[in-house]
């Protein structure tokens, strides 16, 4: 639906990404300073590629072998950068209806369905951040735009109205069919989108796949870590197969994954959610030596070594265990194997990210 | 303290106005748009214009003067055209003290303009040009509005230093009776023949003038800074 591929080098940064999403709803997901503001901007036009080729559904915005280069006016797409949206010297309506080619019926029924009839009057000034952010995606959507551009559109306001806001938008969007590309550096924001997940580092595509799927099976420690995994093992590898591994994980647990991997060495990534309630052909017992158990209002954080590696898992509170949880305590843990994932170990070992 | 109004104050307070006006006209006319291509864009020679329009700052105005008397003259790049089309020199006359105004109170009004067009932030212009707005009307319906306050400023800021200006005025327009005594030169001709009450007047019209542009500007400043 949407499809990217852009080159452009800036002093002490370079962008080279590259990625096609099928789905309704992009996310572009990495640490600032990446590439993802830069590649809504190149999307929408606002900078110059040196070479590339921009396209939105069937429709060409910028190619550099055919020399196609729509300008930002013609190429039709909302864009909500992270501030500075709303223009605060005109009023709400004024706004409104700025752009060009504004359809009054169109914009009346974007107002009703939005409920900001009674906002037009107001300056921006006035507004609250919800608000804020209703108003410039109502101006988006006000000229039928092609695509929907959103930088972190939700960075200053609350979980709760980030979620409803997030949901109105998409099922505007959706209805319209107006594909959606959304930046965001919060794993939260990217796993409520859902849908197709590009993992930004460098300037460079790292991963892209289906959020879900790329949440549980990140390609690199980095990446991992990025998206908020905090637990993992350092493992041998002692035999690989077309779809399977054997590993060993200290000091004496062999297990055998469904994941192909070449190498002796890896990471293995135990997600903070595996913990099993029952014992199942897909779980593995493993011992650990409790540390600390936090409880965070609905959840259980417990705090685990196992063979030097300190893990956290979380579970609901009513999950909790039947037994005495208590630090230095060793005990037995069901893990689920199919969240298990083998992370390749890189030659610097992800201390790029860390300093 | 005694105040007197002598028909050579009286021309001095007229001109001075006129000079003002029209100089503060011009600055405003060339330098929004002078200003905004420094704020917004790259282009070469950039810095070396920055620098050219600076130089009345920091040159003496007797430089300065002498410099456009040079430019300006019978045989000047530029007056020998105006000499060739008009049969006659700008120098030494009212538009000559407009000249001078201008040279000296332009970089004052580019500077200002220039930092509140770089104080839009881009975004703003951004969001306009995908809303489907090209350059023209996104510069006259946010860009410009946007900066409304720190245009002002500097536009009065331009207004109180063409109103004070003496030392280009004196070297390109000269010191004639009746045609290019400016309330500056007016007060150094009372002064200099020692009439100090005939000084008084004009000196409390140029302080008063002075002043109260210095407070609207500072007003304006305060209300602009976020």
């Amino acid at each position: 639906m949407v499809s990217v591929k852009a080159f452009k080098r800036l002093k002490g940064f370079f962008l080279n990404a590259e990625w096609n999403s099928p789905s309704a709803v992009t996310v572009l997901f990495g640490p600032s300073g990446s590439g993802k503001s830069l590649t809504l901007k190149a999307i929408s036009g606002l900078i110059p590629l040196e070479s590339g080729r921009i396209s939105v559904k069937d429709r060409l915005f910028f190619d550099s072998e055919k020399g196609v280069n729509l300008p930002p006016q013609k190429r039709k797409v909302g864009y909500l950068p992270q501030s500075h949206t709303l223009f605060p010297h005109l009023s709400v309506y004024r706004n409104l209806t700025y752009g060009k080619g504004v359809d009054r019926k169109w914009l009346e029924h974007l107002i009703k369905v939005t409920e900001t009839e009674k906002l037009l009057d107001k300056y921006p000034g006035s507004l609250s951040g919800g608000e804020r952010q209703r108003i410039a995606l109502v101006r988006a959507l006000a000229i039928k735009p092609q695509i929907l551009l959103l930088d972190e559109p939700f960075s200053s306001l609350h979980g709760f109205l980030k979620e409803r806001l997030f949901e109105e938008i998409k099922k505007m969007c959706l209805e319209h069919e107006i594909p959606i590309v959304m930046v965001t550096h919060d794993v939260k924001e990217l796993l409520h989108a859902g849908g197709y997940c590009i993992i930004y580092r460098n300037g460079q595509v790292e991963q892209e796949g289906q959020a879900n799927a790329v949440y549980f099976k990140p390609s690199s420690k980095e990446t991992a870590k990025l998206l908020g995994h905090k637990n993992f093992v350092r493992v041998k590898v002692l035999d690989s197969g077309e779809n399977w591994s054997k590993i060993l994980i200290p000091p004496d647990y062999e297990i055998t994954l469904p994941q192909r991997y070449s190498g002796k060495e890896a990471w293995l990534l135990i997600p903070s959610s595996a913990l099993a309630l029952k014992r199942e052909r897909e779980t593995a017992k493993l011992g650990f030596k409790i540390i600390k158990i936090n409880q965070t209002g609905e959840n259980l954080e417990i705090t685990a070594e196992l063979s030097n590696h300190k893990l956290t898992f979380v579970l609901p509170e009513s999950l909790g265990p039947n037994f005495i949880l208590e630090p230095l305590k060793k005990v037995d843990f069901l893990l689920s194997l199919k969240y298990f994932h083998l992370i390749p170990v890189e030659e610097e070992d992800g201390k790029a990210f860390e300093s | 303290m005694k105040l007197y109004l002598t028909e050579e104050s009286l021309f001095a307070v007229k001109l001075s106005v006129k000079t003002a006006v029209c100089s503060t006209a011009f600055v405003v006319l060339f330098g929004i748009p002078l200003a905004y291509l420094l704020a917004r864009s790259e282009f070469k020679l950039k810095r070396a214009v920055e620098l050219i329009i600076m130089l009345p700052i920091v040159f003496a105005p007797t430089v300065t003067g002498y410099i456009l008397l040079v430019i300006l003259g019978k045989h000047g790049i530029v007056g020998s055209l105006i000499y060739k089309f008009f049969g006659r020199t700008i120098l030494f006359s009212w538009f000559a003290t407009v000249i001078a105004s201008f040279v000296a109170s332009f970089p004052l009004f580019v500077k200002t303009a220039q930092a509140a067009f770089r104080s839009v932030d881009e975004e703003y212009i951004n969001v306009s040009y995908t809303l489907g707005r090209g350059k023209l009307y996104t510069f006259f319906n946010v860009s410009l509005p946007l900066s409304r306050a720190g245009i002002t400023a500097g536009a009065m800021l331009a207004f109180a230093r063409a109103f004070g200006e003496f030392g280009i005025t004196l070297m390109i327009a000269g010191n004639i009776p009746f045609k290019t005594t400016t309330i500056p030169i007016e007060i150094y001709n009372a002064v200099s023949s020692a009439q100090f009450e005939r000084a008084n007047l004009l000196v409390l019209i140029s302080a008063v003038v002075s002043l109260s542009m210095l407070f609207a500007v500072n007003r304006l400043l305060e209300r602009w800074s976020p």
